[in-house]
Protein backbone atom coordinates (compact mmCIF):
# COMPACT_ATOMS: atom_id res chain seq x y z
CA UNK A 1 0.00 0.00 0.00
CA UNK A 2 1.18 3.48 -0.84
CA UNK A 3 0.32 6.23 1.62
CA UNK A 4 1.11 9.85 2.32
CA UNK A 5 4.23 10.15 4.45
CA UNK A 6 3.36 10.80 8.11
CA UNK A 7 5.60 11.55 11.12
CA UNK A 8 4.74 8.14 12.59
CA UNK A 9 6.34 6.41 9.60
CA UNK A 10 9.73 8.06 10.15
CA UNK A 11 11.10 5.38 12.53
CA UNK A 12 10.48 2.86 9.72
CA UNK A 13 12.81 4.76 7.40
CA UNK A 14 15.87 4.23 9.62
CA UNK A 15 17.08 1.16 7.73
CA UNK A 16 16.03 2.37 4.29
CA UNK A 17 18.81 1.74 1.77
CA UNK A 18 18.22 2.36 -1.92
CA UNK A 19 21.90 2.44 -2.76
CA UNK A 20 21.73 6.21 -3.21
CA UNK A 21 22.77 8.09 -0.09
CA UNK A 22 21.08 11.34 -1.09
CA UNK A 23 17.72 9.66 -1.68
CA UNK A 24 18.05 7.67 1.56
CA UNK A 25 18.83 10.77 3.59
CA UNK A 26 15.96 12.68 2.01
CA UNK A 27 13.49 10.11 3.32
CA UNK A 28 15.10 9.81 6.76
CA UNK A 29 15.23 13.56 7.23
CA UNK A 30 12.34 15.82 8.20
CA UNK A 31 12.48 17.31 4.67
CA UNK A 32 10.40 14.33 3.57
CA UNK A 33 7.57 15.93 5.52
CA UNK A 34 8.19 19.48 4.35
CA UNK A 35 5.43 20.62 1.97
CA UNK A 36 7.68 23.42 0.74
CA UNK A 37 9.87 20.82 -0.93
CA UNK A 38 7.21 18.43 -2.13
CA UNK A 39 4.82 15.77 -0.99
CA UNK A 40 6.14 12.33 -0.05
CA UNK A 41 4.35 9.02 -0.58
CA UNK A 42 5.68 5.82 0.97
CA UNK A 43 5.23 2.25 -0.27
CA UNK A 44 4.72 0.24 2.92
CA UNK A 45 4.61 -3.45 3.61
CA UNK A 46 1.17 -4.89 4.42
CA UNK A 47 1.65 -4.63 8.20
CA UNK A 48 3.30 -1.18 7.90
CA UNK A 49 6.51 -2.48 9.44
CA UNK A 50 8.84 -1.72 6.54
CA UNK A 51 9.30 0.91 3.85
CA UNK A 52 9.66 -0.68 0.42
CA UNK A 53 10.09 2.59 -1.43
CA UNK A 54 8.95 6.18 -1.71
CA UNK A 55 8.50 9.06 -4.09
CA UNK A 56 8.17 12.79 -3.66
CA UNK A 57 6.22 15.12 -5.94
CA UNK A 58 6.59 18.84 -6.48
CA UNK A 59 5.92 21.28 -9.30
CA UNK A 60 7.96 23.06 -11.92
CA UNK A 61 7.87 24.22 -15.51
CA UNK A 62 9.34 23.03 -18.77
CA UNK A 63 10.77 25.85 -20.84
CA UNK A 64 12.43 26.60 -24.14
CA UNK A 65 15.65 28.55 -24.39
CA UNK A 66 15.14 31.39 -26.87
CA UNK A 67 18.26 33.49 -26.80
CA UNK A 68 18.28 35.23 -23.46
CA UNK A 69 14.64 34.37 -22.78
CA UNK A 70 13.09 31.22 -21.44
CA UNK A 71 9.63 30.64 -22.87
CA UNK A 72 7.31 28.32 -21.01
CA UNK A 73 6.14 25.12 -22.71
CA UNK A 74 3.94 24.22 -19.79
CA UNK A 75 3.70 23.44 -16.10
CA UNK A 76 5.06 20.20 -14.73
CA UNK A 77 4.58 17.83 -11.88
CA UNK A 78 8.16 17.05 -10.95
CA UNK A 79 9.22 13.76 -9.40
CA UNK A 80 11.73 15.10 -6.89
CA UNK A 81 12.68 11.67 -5.62
CA UNK A 82 11.88 8.04 -6.45
CA UNK A 83 13.60 5.15 -4.72
CA UNK A 84 13.11 1.48 -3.85
CA UNK A 85 15.04 -0.24 -1.08
CA UNK A 86 17.79 -2.50 -2.44
CA UNK A 87 16.14 -5.50 -0.75
CA UNK A 88 13.16 -5.13 -3.07
CA UNK A 89 14.71 -3.82 -6.27
CA UNK A 90 14.89 -7.20 -7.99
CA UNK A 91 11.74 -8.71 -6.57
CA UNK A 92 9.47 -9.73 -9.44
CA UNK A 93 5.87 -9.01 -8.66
CA UNK A 94 4.27 -10.68 -11.61
CA UNK A 95 5.40 -12.46 -14.73
CA UNK A 96 3.11 -12.50 -17.74
CA UNK A 97 2.63 -15.48 -20.03
CA UNK A 98 4.90 -13.71 -22.49
CA UNK A 99 7.61 -13.63 -19.83
CA UNK A 100 7.37 -9.93 -19.08
CA UNK A 101 8.27 -9.15 -15.51
CA UNK A 102 6.68 -6.52 -13.31
CA UNK A 103 8.95 -5.18 -10.63
CA UNK A 104 7.98 -3.22 -7.54
CA UNK A 105 9.54 -0.13 -9.13
CA UNK A 106 7.02 -0.41 -12.00
CA UNK A 107 4.18 -0.83 -9.54
CA UNK A 108 5.28 2.26 -7.61
CA UNK A 109 5.70 4.30 -10.79
CA UNK A 110 2.20 3.25 -11.89
CA UNK A 111 0.87 4.60 -8.60
CA UNK A 112 2.90 7.78 -9.04
CA UNK A 113 1.61 8.41 -12.58
CA UNK A 114 -1.96 7.65 -11.56
CA UNK A 115 -1.66 10.13 -8.70
CA UNK A 116 -0.24 12.75 -11.05
CA UNK A 117 -3.19 12.28 -13.40
CA UNK A 118 -5.54 12.70 -10.44
CA UNK A 119 -3.76 15.87 -9.32
CA UNK A 120 -3.95 17.27 -12.86
CA UNK A 121 -7.64 16.51 -13.19
CA UNK A 122 -8.65 17.74 -9.75
CA UNK A 123 -6.14 20.16 -8.28
CA UNK A 124 -3.26 21.59 -10.31
CA UNK A 125 -3.03 21.72 -14.10
CA UNK A 126 0.15 20.52 -15.75
CA UNK A 127 1.36 19.53 -19.19
CA UNK A 128 4.31 17.33 -18.32
CA UNK A 129 5.92 15.06 -15.77
CA UNK A 130 9.60 15.78 -15.28
CA UNK A 131 12.41 14.20 -13.31
CA UNK A 132 16.17 14.09 -13.09
CA UNK A 133 17.24 10.48 -13.49
CA UNK A 134 20.30 8.92 -11.95
CA UNK A 135 22.44 6.82 -14.25
CA UNK A 136 20.85 3.70 -12.77
CA UNK A 137 17.31 4.99 -13.24
CA UNK A 138 17.68 6.28 -16.80
CA UNK A 139 16.91 3.01 -18.60
CA UNK A 140 13.95 2.29 -16.33
CA UNK A 141 12.34 5.64 -17.14
CA UNK A 142 12.99 5.24 -20.88
CA UNK A 143 11.24 1.88 -20.76
CA UNK A 144 8.34 3.52 -18.99
CA UNK A 145 7.87 6.15 -21.70
CA UNK A 146 9.95 9.06 -20.41
CA UNK A 147 12.24 10.75 -22.89
CA UNK A 148 15.30 12.96 -22.93
CA UNK A 149 14.67 16.67 -23.34
CA UNK A 150 14.58 17.93 -26.91
CA UNK A 151 17.02 20.55 -28.08
CA UNK A 152 16.54 23.89 -26.30
CA UNK A 153 14.24 22.37 -23.68
CA UNK A 154 15.20 23.09 -20.11
CA UNK A 155 13.90 22.95 -16.56
CA UNK A 156 15.52 23.99 -13.34
CA UNK A 157 17.53 21.56 -11.26
CA UNK A 158 18.21 21.29 -7.58
CA UNK A 159 21.88 21.47 -6.67
CA UNK A 160 21.77 17.77 -5.82
CA UNK A 161 20.47 16.91 -9.31
CA UNK A 162 23.25 18.53 -11.34
CA UNK A 163 24.86 15.23 -12.35
CA UNK A 164 21.49 13.66 -13.25
CA UNK A 165 19.85 13.31 -16.65
CA UNK A 166 16.75 15.50 -17.15
CA UNK A 167 13.79 13.60 -18.61
CA UNK A 168 10.18 14.40 -19.36
CA UNK A 169 6.83 12.76 -20.13
CA UNK A 170 4.10 14.74 -21.92
CA UNK A 171 0.68 14.19 -20.37
CA UNK A 172 -1.21 15.15 -23.53
CA UNK A 173 -1.48 12.58 -26.29
CA UNK A 174 -1.51 13.40 -29.99
CA UNK B 1 -8.08 45.97 -15.30
CA UNK B 2 -5.65 43.14 -15.35
CA UNK B 3 -3.08 42.22 -12.80
CA UNK B 4 -0.87 39.62 -14.39
CA UNK B 5 -0.55 39.55 -18.14
CA UNK B 6 -0.89 42.04 -20.99
CA UNK B 7 -4.52 42.01 -22.11
CA UNK B 8 -3.62 41.65 -25.79
CA UNK B 9 -2.04 38.25 -25.29
CA UNK B 10 -3.94 35.05 -25.91
CA UNK B 11 -4.18 32.33 -23.31
CA UNK B 12 -2.21 29.48 -24.74
CA UNK B 13 0.62 27.22 -23.86
CA UNK B 14 2.96 26.26 -26.66
CA UNK B 15 0.87 23.12 -26.94
CA UNK B 16 3.08 21.46 -29.52
CA UNK B 17 4.79 18.95 -27.28
CA UNK B 18 2.65 15.85 -26.99
CA UNK B 19 3.32 12.18 -26.78
CA UNK B 20 3.47 10.50 -30.16
CA UNK B 21 1.92 7.35 -28.73
CA UNK B 22 -0.30 6.93 -25.68
CA UNK B 23 2.19 5.03 -23.51
CA UNK B 24 4.94 2.49 -23.94
CA UNK B 25 3.54 -1.05 -24.04
CA UNK B 26 5.48 -1.88 -20.93
CA UNK B 27 4.03 1.05 -19.00
CA UNK B 28 0.52 0.39 -20.29
CA UNK B 29 0.60 -3.25 -19.19
CA UNK B 30 1.98 -2.32 -15.78
CA UNK B 31 -0.66 0.37 -15.37
CA UNK B 32 -3.42 -2.07 -16.32
CA UNK B 33 -2.08 -4.59 -13.84
CA UNK B 34 -1.85 -1.95 -11.12
CA UNK B 35 -5.30 -0.53 -11.90
CA UNK B 36 -6.94 -3.96 -11.83
CA UNK B 37 -5.40 -5.35 -8.67
CA UNK B 38 -5.15 -4.58 -4.99
CA UNK B 39 -1.49 -5.00 -4.28
CA UNK B 40 0.23 -5.79 -1.02
CA UNK B 41 3.68 -6.86 0.06
CA UNK B 42 4.20 -8.95 3.19
CA UNK B 43 7.60 -9.32 4.76
CA UNK B 44 8.07 -12.45 6.87
CA UNK B 45 10.20 -12.36 10.06
CA UNK B 46 12.97 -14.08 8.09
CA UNK B 47 12.88 -11.24 5.57
CA UNK B 48 11.13 -13.14 2.81
CA UNK B 49 9.02 -10.96 0.56
CA UNK B 50 5.55 -12.29 -0.22
CA UNK B 51 3.69 -10.43 -2.91
CA UNK B 52 -0.06 -10.50 -3.24
CA UNK B 53 -2.19 -9.15 -6.08
CA UNK B 54 -5.93 -9.56 -5.67
CA UNK B 55 -8.03 -8.81 -8.69
CA UNK B 56 -10.37 -5.95 -7.98
CA UNK B 57 -13.98 -7.01 -8.13
CA UNK B 58 -16.20 -5.54 -10.79
CA UNK B 59 -18.42 -2.99 -9.04
CA UNK B 60 -21.34 -4.05 -11.26
CA UNK B 61 -21.24 -7.63 -9.97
Amino acid sequence: MIKSMLPEFQPLTKGFNSGNEYLDNFLKNSVALDPALGKTYVFLSEDESDVIGYYNLGTGSLEENQGTDRIKYGGTIHINAFAIDIKYQNVVFNETVAGEKFYLSGIMLSDCMKRIEYIRENHVGASFVTLNATEDGRRFYLRMGFDYLEENMIFSKEESEVSCVPMYFPLDVE
Amino acid sequence: MNYAIPSNRSFSTKGTVVRKKPMTDSMRRQREFYDNHDISVRITPSGECILKATKKEDKND
